[in-house]
């Protein structure tokens, strides 16, 4: 009776679509007038050059965006918990850029972006360097979207390690203290590794988010130039919102969906035995 | 263990928390200087810090009278058409699915946390499995099932579909939250007569308060942000803010970045207002489920 409700707008929602879609990646045809075709959508994938160019552009999407906002974040986080007068609003204020709304955040460094006027190319200038405009250049454009996903989710990084490290025992630190540890070798020995589930978790967390990214690059640079920030979710939208390629679209939504459950329910069992290891020791 | 700072720590720390403040506050800063800037004053180079200040940008996406929107495109100002109705939208829109999620989403939660019952454990992998969900996946059965039923283009239907990303966000946050109070209290309340319900209401539910406080808050977050799907899914009337923006940089051969800012500035400081306010609970709802569980 409870379940009842959430359960049935789960089902309505969630579930029959999940259904509907995998029935509609068998199929091919013009918009909604569809036919079965079986395998052919997904043998069509395999074959797809621009499909792969996709997985590719979405893979060093991911790694880069999720391994800056984890160094970056981290070094944060040590740098914020520390002790100091001040450091409380810093800290407050940083979480201004991820409770923004995204398409906002686009926007903005669209302007920040435009050349002449654009803050980034000027100041470029300033230091003597004459940047062609960011987001008609394929190498800068796929440059300039990494950094605003940085922009937006480093705090996000940042909460996680900060939550992370208040959760940390103090005696192990003492105990290195009166042992004559240096603060890097505590670092390197005892906090790093205490950290690791915490890092897993919050890298899953990351990549997720960063593999579905859509507002910020819609809003700045469509996929293009080209196809050089061309992801997998911007690809699969075009096809199923621009060429209305609904039977091929939906085939490309189920591989993403194979992969990313396949990916985190990996890294999950890791992590549960992760966190066993760490309630045993 | 009290810690000592030394004067190269301080500066150390300093210089490294102030170069964050400047990549991250910079942007920000920037939109809202943008937004009483002229359309002269946004092209200038080098860039002014220094100008004088109009308001004419937010007059010309909120004027209503057909005289002001004139004199407006007299100056240059061309028309922001439906910001206020989009801003309407996105307030029902995110209001409407956070209540109803909190509410059912609440029930089910005490349920899986409480209750042994069958189903519950492929219930909850599954609540975790539409959290990895592409949103392609799901996006494109639901605008072939919208369009066929003719709902498209509905704040109620796009409420529907939120309050079903909420829910599943309030399943899985607030049993974790239910599941750290001890079930003595309730089970001390049933044997002094009260009900199972009643127990629930009067007992568990201010001590869960703070958790439900977070959840909503990062439900109403997310709703009032979300793009994709309602860039999909409306057109006309159910519009909301974010896609109302993202079609008026698009309207116009130029830019109007100062028009657009005072939109940008309008549509964040809600959030980030709010965000602010309620800082200890969003961090807590972020971070749930990632810290000890």
């Amino acid at each position: 009776m409870l379940v009842g409700p959430t359960a049935i707008i789960l089902g309505l929602f969630t579930l029959f679509p999940i259904v509907y879609l995998i029935w509609v990646s068998l199929q091919a045809g013009q918009g909604q007038k569809l036919h079965f075709v079986g395998a052919d959508n997904y043998a069509l994938a395999a074959t797809d050059p621009t499909f792969w160019d996709a997985v590719r552009v979405s893979i060093v999407y991911v790694v880069a965006t999720t391994g800056i906002e984890l160094v970056l974040g981290f070094v944060l986080a040590l740098v914020l918990s520390r002790k100091m007068r001040g450091l409380g609003i810093v800290r407050t204020l940083l979480i201004i850029p991820m409770a923004m709304t995204p398409v906002v955040v686009g926007l903005t460094w669209r302007l920040l972006y435009t050349p002449p006027f654009g803050l980034v190319n000027w100041s470029a200038g300033l230091v003597g360097l004459d940047l062609p405009p960011m987001l008609t250049d394929p190498v800068l454009a796929f440059i300039a979207v990494v950094i605003v996903d940085v922009w937006q989710w480093t705090p996000f990084m940042m909460l996680l390690m900060l939550a992370g490290l208040q959760s940390l025992p103090d005696e192990p630190f003492e105990a290195a203290a009166v042992d004559g540890a240096s603060r890097f070798q505590a670092l390197r020995f005892l906090t790093i590794p205490m950290l690791k589930g915490i890092v897993l978790v919050a890298l899953i967390f990351r990549g997720v988010d960063a593999f579905d990214t859509f507002d910020t690059i819609y809003v700045l640079t469509r996929g293009g130039p080209g196809t050089a920030t061309q992801t997998l979710t911007m690809f699969d939208y075009f096809q199923a919102f621009r060429w209305f390629h609904f039977g091929y679209a939906a085939a490309v939504a189920v591989i993403m969906l194979v992969l990313l459950w396949a990916v985190s329910f990996g890294a999950i069992r890791s992590i549960g035995r992760q966190i066993l290891q760490g309630q045993r020791s | 263990m009290k810690p000592r700072h030394t004067r190269v720590d301080r500066l150390v720390t300093w210089a490294i928390a102030l170069g964050a403040l400047a990549f991250f506050m910079v942007p920000v800063a920037w939109i809202v200087l943008t937004s009483f800037k002229t359309q002269a004053d946004v092209q200038t180079i080098p860039p002014k810090l220094v100008f004088t200040p109009t308001l004419d940008n937010y007059a010309s996406i909120l004027a209503q009278k057909q005289t002001d929107l004139a004199a407006l495109a007299a100056k240059g100002y061309l028309a922001y058409k439906d910001f206020l109705p989009s801003y309407g939208n996105s307030l029902v829109v995110a209001l409407v699915s956070t209540s109803l999620a909190v509410v059912l989403g609440g029930f089910a939660a005490y349920a899986f946390a409480r209750l042994q019952f069958r189903g519950r454990q492929p219930m909850m992998l599954y609540i975790l499995f539409t959290r990895m969900l592409p949103p392609l996946g799901l996006l494109i059965p639901t605008f072939m099932i919208y369009s066929n039923l003719k709902i498209t283009d509905s704040i109620w239907s796009l409420s529907a579909l939120y309050l079903s990303f909420n829910i599943a966000v309030v399943v899985w946050m607030m049993q974790g939250f239910i599941a750290e109070i001890p079930v003595d209290l309730e089970e001390s309340a049933m044997v002094d007569g009260a009900s199972r319900i009643g127990a629930m209401l009067r007992v568990t539910l201010p001590l869960v308060a703070p958790g439900l406080a977070a959840t909503a808050t990062l439900c109403l977050l997310l709703n009032w942000n979300e793009f994709l799907f309602a860039l999909m899914l409306t057109s006309q009337h159910a519009k909301t803010a974010p896609v109302g923006a993202a079609e008026f940089s698009q309207s116009f051969k130029q830019v109007l970045w100062g028009s657009l800012s005072a939109a940008g500035v309008l549509i964040t400081l809600p959030v980030i207002v709010f965000a602010l306010l309620t800082q200890r609970h969003l961090v807590k709802g972020l971070t749930a489920g990632a810290v000890k569980q």
